[in-house]
């Protein structure tokens, strides 16, 4: 069986390979947690200074860190830069230090960049993360990048996405912020193989036998809701559709297409009472008709729809009466009267003649 | 600091010695443990970054393969394990969209599917012990399970491929 085996596998995963693309980004990864050298570092942090000190706003909105990882540096739009905060907040103790670099909410996700520092003269796991703290509403922890070794002397950053928001943040203003920092070090008597890579797992580490905890901290900052910046929005229950082949009805849920990212939901919902099929009740030929992906257009300069590009995830979730699609991904360049939502096929290609248009209520209008 | 220099860039060129040499191995075995290719992208990045980190553990009598399938492993069950990971939508990926009625020998990727559809504790086996030849004894120090466990559920995972894939490996 083995060779055979091998063989099929291999030629069924072809397409997943490893690119020059991800040799690059491993390599820049790891040069940016190398150690500048000290007198590097002086120069550097003398720009940063001078930069700051000019209150260069278009610094921030060009060169973000934060903006390039969400939108590539050519697609940046001008409310989400209106909308970062980039005075950084940070806090020393005991020779960790924590920075929250950047951090963007816009009106519906909320993106934060921050970094740690060691200069305790060991190496320590370190890690941050979103958390429920005790002055009024924070923000839910939803993990974070989990822990990182880092020496003495390296910094460490890292950034996270918080698309499912506590509702009470949904409803508020303004809040309170709280990440959570802490930095471990190994306990030396029961120290586990270093050659184990579970070591770096969070799960294994923190409030363990295994490790001492020498840094907890929660670092804390208020965010105020723009009001001038809600996402453009439909309707719920608006917009629907009956795909009479299976039977089922489309239902909108959200569609809000805010500055720095859109959320789409919608129901399927069937004409009668009974199980919702699942992934692959139809067998392996036909299985997943129902859970396919669809894509936005949007008018373009012509008139004519357009399929936008956007980089994002989706997925499906399934009770007895709903089958549920949810797609999260970026902003829309501009925000069009309505778009379209178009399933695809097994191509990717759209199927227009399924397409479901919605209207979109800009932004200026209430809540 | 020249010291370390020079030890960081031996360190790379190892690094990228192995992304050359494993890089293809280490995203399939992510992709089979996340069943996402976006984030088995992530997950085989994210391996080679520990391994760099890590270099210095890797001892003289350890087969690299090995090592680096253990940390592969591990990172995509911390991804599977944290919150986070449960609450991003990752469900479906589009490459799990319907396949054309037509089934072509180069195209049909019933092997894969049912692999991918086995229970996690056999994937994980039929992954490292059939499609990436580790031996029973690295696969277990690999997943941290006794040998004689690796074995029973190579036997279980065999007997579920053998109805699964009849006419495949298993002409009876």
């Amino acid at each position: 069986m083995n060779d055979k085996f091998r063989t099929d596998l291999n030629r069924q995963l072809a397409e997943i390979e490893w690119s020059a693309q991800d040799t690059e980004a491993v390599m820049r990864k790891i040069h940016s947690r190398r150690i500048l050298p000290v007198r590097m570092a002086l120069v550097l942090a003398a720009v940063l200074t001078v930069l700051l000190a000019l209150g260069c706003a278009g610094y921030a909105e060009y060169n973000s860190g934060l903006l390039s990882r969400l939108f590539g540096s050519s697609q940046i739009r001008p409310e989400a830069a209106d909308l970062l905060m980039s005075e950084p907040v940070s806090m020393s103790r005991n020779g960790i230090t924590v920075t929250i670099i950047e951090y963007l909410y816009d009106g519906q996700t909320m993106h934060i960049a921050g970094e740690m520092r060691n200069d305790t003269g060991e190496a320590l796991l370190c890690g941050m993360k979103p958390t429920m703290g005790d002055s009024g509403p924070g923000v839910f922890g939803l993990g974070g990048n989990g822990l990182v070794l880092i020496q003495p002397g390296e910094t460490a950053d890292g950034w996270v996405k918080l698309s499912e928001m506590n509702p009470i943040i949904e409803a508020a203003n303004q809040w309170q912020v709280n990440i959570l920092a802490v930095a471990l070090k190994p306990n030396t008597e029961l120290r586990p193989d270093v050659n184990d890579t579970d070591y770096y797992s969070t799960d294994r580490h923190y409030n363990t036998e295994l490790t001492e905890t020498v840094f907890e901290e929660t670092l804390s900052f208020p965010m105020e809701k723009n009001l001038e910046t809600r996402p453009s929005r439909t309707v719920p229950g608006t917009a629907s559709i009956c795909m009479e082949e299976y039977g089922y009805t489309i239902v909108m849920r959200k569609a809000n297409f805010a500055a720095a990212s859109s959320v789409i939901e919608f129901d399927l919902v069937p004409a009668e009472q009974a199980d919702i099929m699942a992934y692959g009740d139809e067998g392996a030929d036909g299985r997943g008709r129902l859970y396919r992906h669809y894509c936005i257009m949007i008018p373009d300069d012509n008139g004519e729809m357009s399929r936008l590009r956007t980089d994002g995830s989706f997925g499906w979730t399934r009770n007895k009466t709903r089958l549920g699609y949810h797609l999260s991904c970026g902003p829309l360049p501009e925000v069009p009267e309505q778009i379209l939502l178009v399933p695809t096929d097994h191509e990717n290609n759209p199927i227009t003649d399924e397409a479901v248009t919605i209207p979109v209520i800009p932004s200026i209008f209430p809540f | 600091m020249k010291n370390s220099r020079m030890i960081a860039d031996t360190h790379g060129s190892t690094l990228e010695r192995m992304m050359t040499d494993y890089g293809d191995s280490i995203v399939r075995i992510c992709y089979l443990f996340l069943k996402d290719r976006q984030l088995a992208q992530d997950a085989a990045q994210e391996t080679f970054i520990k391994a760099w980190n890590a270099l210095h553990t890797l001892r003289s009598g350890d087969t690299e393969k090995a090592w680096l399938i253990k940390i592969a492993v591990n990172t995509c069950k911390n991804m599977l394990r944290s919150r986070y990971f449960k609450m991003v939508d990752r469900s479906i990926s589009t490459d799990d969209l319907p396949e054309p009625a037509s089934v072509d020998p180069d195209t049909d990727d019933t092997v894969l599917k049912e692999v991918m559809a086995l229970d996690d504790k056999y994937r994980e086996v039929v992954i490292l012990y059939y499609y990436q030849e580790l031996s029973s004894d690295e696969t277990a120090k690999v997943l941290g399970l006794p040998t004689a466990t690796v074995r029973t559920r190579m036997k279980r995972a065999r007997e579920l491929l053998r109805t699964r894939l009849k006419g495949w490996y298993f002409d009876e």
